[in-house]
C-alpha cells in the first residue's frame, strides 16, 4: 500500500517517470495479486480428518464449518469448492510414456503455489487397455499420478471408454475396434447409416459383443483394474473419480455428425438409433404398447444435423415432438439413456464403493436452440421428460440414487458468445440443471467449455458460478486444461488472477462486515 | 497540538459476520488451526520493528494462584502495537518583497521531527499541463542533489523556531523577475521514504500571475495531503494575498503563509503474556493474562473444544468484571495495578477445553489483535505434545531443502503465512510482498517453462532434413535462419577496441571476407560502454564506441553491403549500466534516450536494488539485469532495435548473454525487428561426472534447443554443446563422442541443424581471454567438422586472419561448391576412438581424427582438402 503510493508519488513528482507510467500500470499489474483470504487453511484432507470419515470431504467440511450457527441453509451448498486443473488429454497415448512430462511437472507445480486443489487426469479405455482384452497397461498413468502426488496436488480421474473426438488419442481399444468391423452395428448409427467409430451403442451394453463379454462387464475389468493398479494412492491423492458414461465423457448420445467434433458442435443433430440392437429394442417396445407402426423406424420428419428445428415438422412448435407418437420415441429414447446411465452408474458405485472418493459423472451443456419449445438439442442427445418437463430431472434422479456428482460443464459460458440465432440460453439451462439436482438431491460440479479467452467475461461468470452462487454451488470446478495456449502469455495471467480471487476471495466483495474490516483496515499510514 | 489516538481497530473474529457467506466460514476454519500451531510451540515471537521478545517470560509478574501440582502448560509473551498519531503543521510562505539583494523568497517548513528533503522542480511562463523542469541554477539552494532532468531535491535545514520546537525549513531565493512561473514540489521523509502530495499530485506555489481570480492552490477546495495530512483543509489559510504591480515587471507575486496539517502516527509497543498453568487436582487450568498498557484494558475471549476453533463461553461462574458479549463471547475487564505498570486478570478454566481465543479491546474502536498474523490470539489449553509434530510452517520455509516436494510445502507454507499474516501490520506486508513476489515470479517461470514445452511436445521431431537440390528455391526458411547456405565471420576480436578505428580496419577486410565466402559479418556491440569492448553497454542510443564513430559504423555496414555480406549488431539486452544512482547510491537509474529507473532492473540481484520482476533467466552479476517482462522496457528495446536496424543497417542480431532471459521475449524482439540472422549465445556448463564430461550431452543441448524453440525459432544459437563434444574428442581421442545413441551429431546440430550456429572459438573462449580455449593445434579439424556439417558455421576472426586463411579459405569453397547447408542430409559412418567419418549431402566425404579411413563403394570419390588429421573427399560428377 505504503510502497505503491509512494511510486505513485515519484510518478508524479517526475515527468520521466511519467513518461514511464504506462508501463508503471503494467508494473503494478503483480500488486493486484493480493493473498488474501484463504479458502481454507488445511487441505481438503485436514479438515475431513476432524470431520472423522466421511465420503464427501467437502460436505463433511461444510458441516465442520457451520459448526453450531445452524441457518436454514442446505448443508451441501456450504462447502468452499475445490478447484481443478485439467491436464492434457493426450498426457498419455501409447500406455508407457508420458508426454510433454517435463511439462506436466512444471505445470502441475505452477498451479500448485497458485493455490489450485489438484489436477484432473483424463484415463482412457483405449491407452490402458489398447491391444488385447487380457492386458492393461497402467505405467503412463501411474507415472502422472504419482507426479500429481508429489506435488501434493488432488487427483480427480476421469475413466473415459468412449473416444475424445479432437484428441489425438485413440478412439477405442483396438480390439474392441476390431468387433466393431465385425458387427458395424454394435456402434451407433444415424438415420443416414453413419457409424460413429468412437461409441458403443447403449443397446449392446450387456450382450456379448466383446470377445465373449458385454461392453459393461469390459468397462467393470478396467475399473477394477483401475482399482488395483492405484490403490494406494485413494487414501492419499485420488480424491475424485469420473465415469465416462458416453462420448466426450459425457451421458448422451452421439448426436453430432460421425466423426466431427463433438466441442465444435452446435447445430440440432440427429436421432441415434439406427443399429439394428437399437431398432430391435424400439421395435419390441413399440410392439409391447400395441403401437407396431411406431417401432418401425425413427422419427421420419425429424432435421437434418445442422439444419434448424424449423425447417422440418418435428421439432416445430406444436410439432410431431409434441404429439402422442413423439411423446412415446423421445420417451423411449431418454429411456435408453438413462438405463445405460444407471447401469453403469450401478456397476461403478459397486466398483468404487468403498473407496474414499467422490463418485462423479458428467453431462451435456447443450444450451443452444434452448428457445425452441422442443429443446431439439436436449432430445436428441437423449434429455427428454414428457409433458414439457425438465429433461435433466430424470438423470439427476439416477445420479442421486448412486451417490454421483453431477459434472456441468459450461460454467463459463456467457450468453453473449453465443449467436443468437440458435436460441442459446446457457443461464436458463444451468437454472434447469441446478432444480433438477436439487429436486432429486444430486450435488453438482462444473468445469468449464473451452479455455477462457480475454476480452470476455468468461472469468467473472465462473466466479459467480463456483463462489457466490448462493444455491446448488459446485462441490468441484475443473478449470480444462493445461497444454500450450493454457500456459500462453494470452491466457495464463487472466488465469492467475482468477485463481488466486477464487483461492484468496476479496476483501470487498463477500459481505458487509468483510467491508467493514477492510475499512477498519485503512489505518493513518505512519509517516 | 498532538492529538493521541488510540487506533488498531479490529473486528473481534468471534462475531460471525451476519450475513457471511461460506467462503468467510471457511476461512475462519483455516486460519485458526494454524495460528494455534504456530502458537504451540513457545519460540521466537518476531516484532516488526523492536527486537525480539523470548517466550517464558511475563508468567511471574502474574499473581500467581498457590497450587501445588501446577504444571506450566503454556507461557508466553505476545508482543502488541498501539498507534498514536501527532499532528503538526507543515507552513510554507512567500515573502514578495526583494530583500536586499533584490531576491524574494520562497520558505517552506515542517515541524515534524524526520529528515525532509524537498523534491521539487519549476514550471516556465507558457507551459501547460504538470511537467516539471529542473530549476535554473541560480535558483537552486546549496545542496540541492540533481534528479535526472527533471527535478533537484534540497534538504530542509533544522533549526529551533521561536518557541523552540524543531522547525525544518527551506529557502529558495528568486529574482522577482524570474522567467519561472510556479514551483512544483513534494516532500519527502528520508527515513521512511514517505512522500507528501497535494491531493495525489503535485504543491504548486505560483510565482506570478494573479490570485484575482482566487486562490490559485486550490486551498478552499480543501487539501488532501498525503500520508496522513488530513482530508479537511480547514487549517490551510491564506494569510495574505497581496495581489500587485511591483515594480515595472508585468508580473504579479502573491505574498502569502499557508500552513497545512501533517499526521504522523507513531507505533508504540507494548506486550501481552499469557501463562497456562494444569493443576491436576482440580482438572482446571489457571489462566494468567498480564499487559503493560495502562488504562481500561478488556480481554475479549472465548474457548473453543477439539479442533474446531468455534468460539464458545465457557459456563458459570466467569472472572469478576465480566461481560456476555452477544453470546459469542465474553469480555472481562483486566484490573489494573496498583503500582501503575499494567494490568492483569487470572481466572480458572475446565481443562476439557482444547484453547482459549482472545484480542484485547482498549475501547469502542481500538482492538488489538496478534501482529503475528492479524487475527486473533490463540492460547492452547492442553499439552503442547500433542501438536508437536507439526511442522512450524516459518522454518519449513527457511530450510533449503533439496526435495522438490518440501520446498513446494516451503513455499506453500509460505503463502499460507502471507495469507494469516495479510491484516496485519505494515512492516510485515513489507516482508511479505517480497515473498509473494517470489512466489508469483516461481509461479510465474513455472508456467513458462510449461509453455515452451507444451508449444512443441517433440522438438527432435520437428527438424527432419530437409533436402534442397537447387538453391534457387531456398526461401529464407523464417525470419532470422537466413538462407540457410550462411557462413558466419566473427569480425572481430577481444583486442579490436584498442585501434581505436576499427570499422574502418574491418572495412578495409570487406572484399577480402566476401571472397572468402563469407554472408555474414558479425560486428561488435556499438553502443556507449563502460568497458571498452562494449558489452557493458550504457547510453544505448549513442553508438559512439572505442570501435568508431557512428558514422563510421554506418559506412562500415555499406561496405559490407556493397560486398553481398549482411552485417549481425551485437546486442546486448540482457544488462546495462546505470548512469545514475539511486537514492541509496546504488547505480540503478538509466539516463539518455531510454531513461529508466530501477523498476526496469529485475528485483532478484541484491547488488542493484532493483524494483522490477525477477528476472526471467540466469543473472549477470556485473550489471543491472534488465527486467524484460516489463512492458514499457520490451517497448523500449524494440523501438531501439528497430532504430538500429533502420539508422545502421543492420541485417540482424547476435544476442549476448541470452541465457539472462526468457526467450519469449526474444521472439518479441525478433518479431518486431524481422532480422535476415540472429543468432543468440546460450553458453552454460556441460554435464560432466566425477570431472569427466559425460558422452550423453542431451540435457545441454535440450536447454539451448529450448531457449531456441521459446524464441519460436526466430533465432538460433550458438552450438556450445558441440564445441564442447569437439574440444574432449580432440583432445583425448575420444571420436566415439561424435556420434550420439541414435548415430546422429551429438550436439544442437543433430537436432535442430537450422537453428545451429556452429563454432569452435570467439572473442570469449579463445582472443585474449581464452576463458575455453580450442584444443591448440587442433583448430582445422574443428573446422573440418562444422565447414562440412550442417548447421551455420562461423570462424572467427583470429583464426581467418593467421596462417589457417588457405585452410580454411579451401573447406569454405568446398561447402560453397557441393552446397552444403544448414539443413544438409548427414550419415555418420564411423565413431571411434581414434576416427570419426561421416557423409554429407551424399556428395562430400569426411574424416577427423588419426584413424585410417578410406572411402568405398561404387562412388568415385576425390580429395578434396587434406591436413592434419583431418580429409575431405568431394563424389566425383
Amino acid at each position: 500500500m505504503d510502497a505503491l503510493q509512494t511510486q505513485h508519488a515519484a510518478a508524479a513528482a517526475s515527468p520521466a517517470a511519467r513518461r514511464l507510467r504506462g508501463g508503471g500500470a503494467g508494473h503494478a499489474a503483480p500488486r493486484r495479486v493480493e493473498f488474501g483470504r484463504p479458502r481454507r487453511g488445511g487441505s481438503a484432507r485436514d479438515v475431513l480428518s476432524v470431520a472423522g470419515p466421511g465420503r464427501f470431504s467437502v460436505q463433511a467440511a461444510g458441516a465442520v464449518v457451520q459448526g453450531g450457527t445452524k441457518n436454514s441453509r442446505d448443508v451441501e451448498d456450504v462447502g468452499a469448492v475445490r478447484l481443478f486443473v485439467g491436464l492434457p488429454i493426450n498426457s498419455v497415448t501409447d500406455g508407457a510414456t508420458v508426454n510433454s512430462a517435463r511439462g506436466i511437472e512444471a505445470g502441475m507445480r505452477a498451479v500448485k503455489l497458485l493455490g489450485v486443489d489438484g489436477v484432473e487426469l483424463q484415463v482412457f479405455w483405449s491407452v490402458v487397455q489398447p491391444e488385447s482384452p487380457d492386458k492393461f497397461s497402467w505405467t503412463g498413468y501411474r507415472a502422472v499420478a504419482d507426479m500429481a502426488r508429489d506435488e501434493g496436488l488432488s487427483l480427480r480421474v476421469s475413466l473415459r471408454i468412449h473416444g475424445s473426438p479432437g484428441g489425438s488419442v485413440p478412439k477405442l481399444p483396438s480390439w474392441v475396434g476390431a468387433a466393431a468391423a465385425k458387427d458395424r452395428d454394435i456402434l451407433f448409427t444415424d438415420g443416414a447409416g453413419g457409424r460413429h467409430e468412437d461409441c458403443l451403442s447403449f443397446a449392446v451394453d450387456e450382450l456379448p459383443v466383446l470377445a465373449g463379454m458385454s461392453p459393461l462387464q469390459r468397462y467393470e475389468a478396467f475399473f477394477r483394474s483401475f482399482v488395483d493398479a492405484f490403490d494406494d494412492l485413494f487414501e492419499s491423492t485420488i480424491t475424485d473419480v469420473t465415469v465416462g458414461l458416453g462420448p466426450n465423457g459425457e451421458l448422451r448420445y452421439p448426436s453430432y455428425p460421425p466423426g466431427s467434433d463433438v466441442t465444435q458442435f452446435i447445430g440440432v443433430g440427429e436421432f441415434q438409433c439406427y443399429d439394428k440392437y437399437m431398432l430391435a429394442q424400439l421395435r419390441q417396445h413399440a410392439e409391447a404398447l400395441g403401437n407396431p407402426m411406431w417401432g418401425l423406424a425413427g422419427p421420419h420428419n425429424a432435421p437434418g444435423y445442422d439444419e434448424s428445428p424449423d425447417s422440418s415438422e418435428f421439432f416445430r412448435d406444436h410439432g410431431s415432438w409434441d404429439s402422442p407418437y413423439g411423446d412415446f420415441f423421445l420417451s423411449w429414447y431418454a429411456g435408453k439413456l438413462l438405463s445405460h446411465g444407471d447401469r453403469v452408474l450401478g456397476m461403478a458405485s459397486r466398483v468404487f464403493g468403498s473407496k474414499p472418493v467422490e463418485l462423479s459423472a458428467k453431462v451435456p451443456f447443450m444450451h443452444w436452440w434452448h428457445g425452441a419449445q422442443s429443446r431439439p438439442a436436449e432430445a436428441v442427445a437423449g434429455f427428454y421428460k414428457s409433458n414439457k418437463k425438465n429433461g435433466y430431472s430424470p438423470v439427476a434422479k439416477v445420479f442421486a440414487q448412486h451417490g454421483c456428482t453431477m459434472v456441468v460443464p459450461g460454467m463459463d459460458v456467457c450468453m453473449n458468445k453465443q449467436q443468437r440465432n440458435t436460441g442459446s440460453s446457457p443461464d436458463k439451462l444451468l437454472v434447469q440443471i441446478k432444480n433438477a439436482c436439487r429436486r432429486h438431491g444430486a450435488r453438482i460440479a462444473g468445469e468449464n467449455a473451452s479455455l477462457v479467452m480475454t476480452h470476455t467475461s468468461s472469468f467473472p461468470r465462473i466466479k459467480s458460478n463456483i463462489v457466490t452462487a448462493e444455491l446448488m454451488r459446485p462441490t468441484f470446478f475443473t478449470y480444462r486444461r493445461m497444454g500450450a495456449e493454457f500456459f500462453s502469455p494470452e491466457h495464463w495471467p487472466p488465469f492467475m488472477e482468477f485463481v488466486r480471487s477464487v483461492v484468496c476471495g476479496e476483501w470487498d466483495e463477500d459481505d458487509e462486515t468483510a467491508a467493514a474490516v477492510s475499512t477498519y483496515d485503512e489505518l493513518p499510514q505512519p509517516v | 497540538m498532538s492529538a493521541v489516538s488510540w487506533s488498531i481497530p479490529a473486528i473481534p473474529r468471534a462475531i460471525p459476520p451476519a450475513r457471511s457467506g461460506p467462503p468467510g466460514e471457511a476461512f475462519l476454519v483455516a486460519a485458526r488451526p494454524r495460528a494455534a500451531r504456530s502458537r504451540a510451540a513457545p519460540r521466537r515471537v518476531r516484532l516488526a520493528r523492536g527486537g525480539v521478545v523470548v517466550a517464558h517470560a511475563g508468567a511471574a509478574e502474574v499473581p500467581v494462584a498457590d497450587s501445588g501440582e501446577a504444571a506450566v502448560v503454556f507461557s508466553e509473551k505476545f508482543p502488541l502495537r498501539r498507534c498514536q498519531t501527532v499532528t503538526s503543521s507543515m507552513p510554507r510562505r512567500v515573502e514578495a518583497e526583494p530583500d536586499a539583494d533584490g531576491k524574494c523568497k520562497i520558505v517552506i517548513g515542517c515541524d515534524v521531527e524526520g529528515k525532509w528533503l524537498l523534491h521539487w522542480g519549476v514550471s516556465y511562463h507558457g507551459e501547460t499541463g504538470s511537467e516539471w523542469d529542473q530549476p535554473p541554477s541560480e535558483i537552486r539552494p546549496p545542496g540541492s542533489v540533481p534528479i535526472k532532468d527533471s527535478a533537484i531535491e534540497t534538504p530542509l535545514e533544522t533549526s529551533p523556531n521561536s518557541e523552540g520546537h524543531i522547525l525544518h525549513e527551506v529557502q529558495i531565493k528568486f529574482d522577482k523577475d524570474t522567467p519561472v512561473a510556479a514551483i512544483n514540489f513534494v516532500l519527502k521523509e528520508e527515513g521512511t521514504g514517505a512522500w507528501f502530495q497535494h491531493k495525489g499530485g503535485d504543491f504548486r506555489i505560483p510565482l506570478s500571475g494573479s490570485l484575482k481570480d482566487g486562490d490559485p492552490l486550490g486551498a478552499k477546495q480543501g487539501i488532501d495531503v498525503y500520508p496522513g495530512v488530513k482530508p479537511e483543509g480547514s487549517n490551510a489559510q491564506l494569510k495574505e494575498a497581496v495581489p500587485g504591480e511591483k515594480g515595472p515587471s508585468t508580473k504579479c507575486i502573491s505574498e502569502f503563509y499557508e500552513e497545512y496539517p501533517i499526521l504522523k502516527s507513531e507505533y508504540f509497543e507494548h506486550f501481552v503474556s499469557v501463562a497456562v498453568t494444569e493443576n491436576s487436582e482440580t482438572d482446571k487450568s489457571l489462566v494468567e493474562f498480564y499487559t503493560d498498557i495502562t488504562g481500561d484494558v478488556i480481554i475479549h475471549w472465548g474457548v473453543c473444544k477439539g479442533n474446531t476453533m468455534t468460539w464458545e463461553i465457557p459456563p458459570e461462574p466467569h472472572p469478576p468484571n465480566t461481560k456476555i458479549f452477544r453470546q459469542k463471547a465474553l469480555q472481562t475487564l483486566l484490573e489494573q495495578k496498583t503500582d501503575g505498570t499494567g494490568s492483569a486478570v487470572s481466572f480458572l478454566l475446565d481443562a476439557d477445553y482444547s484453547g482459549l481465543v482472545f484480542v484485547l479491546k482498549l475501547n469502542e474502536h481500538t482492538w488489538l489483535r496478534n501482529l503475528e498474523n492479524g487475527f486473533d490470539f490463540y492460547i492452547p489449553l492442553t499439552r503442547v505434545e500433542q501438536f508437536g509434530s507439526t511442522q512450524e510452517p516459518h522454518r519449513a520455509g527457511e530450510h533449503k531443502l533439496d526435495d522438490k516436494s518440501a520446498q513446494t510445502d516451503g513455499l506453500i507454507s509460505d503463502i499460507r503465512n502471507l495469507v494469516v499474516g495479510l491484516s496485519s501490520r505494515r512492516g510485515q506486508r513489507a516482508k511479505n510482498k517480497v515473498l509473494q513476489e517470489d512466489i508469483l515470479q516461481e509461479i510465474e517461470r513455472l508456467a513458462a517453462e510449461a509453455y515452451s514445452i507444451f508449444r512443441s511436445p517433440t522438438i527432435d521431431a520437428i527438424e527432419d532434413p530437409v533436402y534442397i537440390d537447387d538453391p534457387e528455391s531456398v526461401k529464407p526458411a523464417c525470419s532470422g535462419t537466413g538462407s540457410g547456405f550462411e557462413i558466419v565471420c566473427q569480425g572481430f576480436n577481444w583486442e579490436s577496441h584498442k585501434s581505436g578505428k576499427w570499422y574502418v580496419e574491418l572495412g578495409t577486410k570487406a572484399k577480402e571476407l566476401s571472397s572468402l565466402g563469407f554472408t555474414i559479418v558479425w560486428s561488435p556491440p556499438p553502443t556507449d560502454s563502460v568497458s571498452p569492448e562494449g558489452y557493458m553497454p550504457r547510453d544505448l542510443y549513442n553508438l559512439n564506441s572505442r570501435y568508431g564513430t557512428m558514422a563510421e559504423l554506418k559506412q562500415l555496414v555499406d561496405i559490407f553491403h556493397e560486398n553481398g555480406v549482411k552485417v549481425l549488431g551485437d546486442a546486448v539486452l540482457n544488462h546495462r549500466c546505470a548512469q545514475f544512482q539511486n537514492q541509496n547510491g546504488i547505480w540503478n537509474i538509466f539516463g539518455g534516450r531510454m531513461n529508466w529507473d530501477d523498476r526496469a532492473v529485475v528485483a532478484d540481484d541484491p547488488h542493484f536494488q532493483g524494483r522490477g520482476n525477477k528476472s526471467s533467466g540466469d543473472n549477470f552479476h556485473a550489471a543491472p539485469n534488465i527486467d524484460h517482462s516489463q512492458d514499457f522496457v520490451r517497448t523500449d528495446i524494440k523501438e531501439w532495435l528497430r532504430w538500429m536496424r533502420k539508422e545502421v543497417g543492420y541485417d540482424g542480431w547476435r544476442l549476448d548473454f541470452a541465457r539472462g532471459f526468457w526467450g519469449g521475449y526474444v521472439k518479441d524482439y525478433m518479431e518486431a525487428t524481422e532480422p535476415y540472422f540472429a543468432v543468440g549465445e546460450y553458453w552454460d556448463s556441460l554435464s560432466y561426472t566425477y570431472g569427466e564430461m559425460d558422452y550423453n550431452q542431451d540435457a545441454h543441448r535440450q536447454r539451448i534447443v529450448d531457449w531456441i524453440n521459446a524464441t519460436n525459432g526466430t533465432a538460433g544459437a550458438f552450438d556450445v554443446t558441440t564445441k564442447g563434444i569437439l574440444h574432449m574428442a580432440l583432445e583425448r581421442s575420444e571420436y566415439w563422442r561424435l556420434s550420439d545413441e541414435k548415430g546422429k551429431p551429438p550436439g544442437v546440430l543433430g537436432w535442430w541443424p537450422s537453428r545451429a550456429v556452429t563454432f569452435i572459438e570467439n572473442h570469449d573462449t579463445g582472443s585474449t581471454q581464452g576463458h575455453w580455449r580450442f584444443p591448440y593445434g587442433m583448430e582445422m579439424q574443428g573446422y573440418a567438422y562444422i565447414l562440412t556439417h550442417p548447421g551455420t558455421p562461423a570462424v572467427f576472426y583470429d583464426h581467418i586472419f593467421s596462417h589457417l586463411q588457405q585452410d580454411i579459405a579451401k573447406l569454405m569453397s568446398i561447402r560453397c561448391r557441393l552446397k552444403i547447408q544448414c539443413r544438409s542430409k548427414i550419415k555418420i559412418l564411423k565413431a571411434e576412438q581414434n576416427l570419426y567419418a561421416a557423409e554429407i549431402n551424399e556428395n562430400l566425404l569426411m574424416k577427423i581424427g588419426a584413424g585410417h579411413f578410406e572411402p568405398t563403394g561404387p562412388v568415385n570419390w576425390i580429395v578434396a582438402a587434406e591436413g592434419h588429421d583431418y580429409k575431405i573427399w568431394e563424389a566425383a560428377s
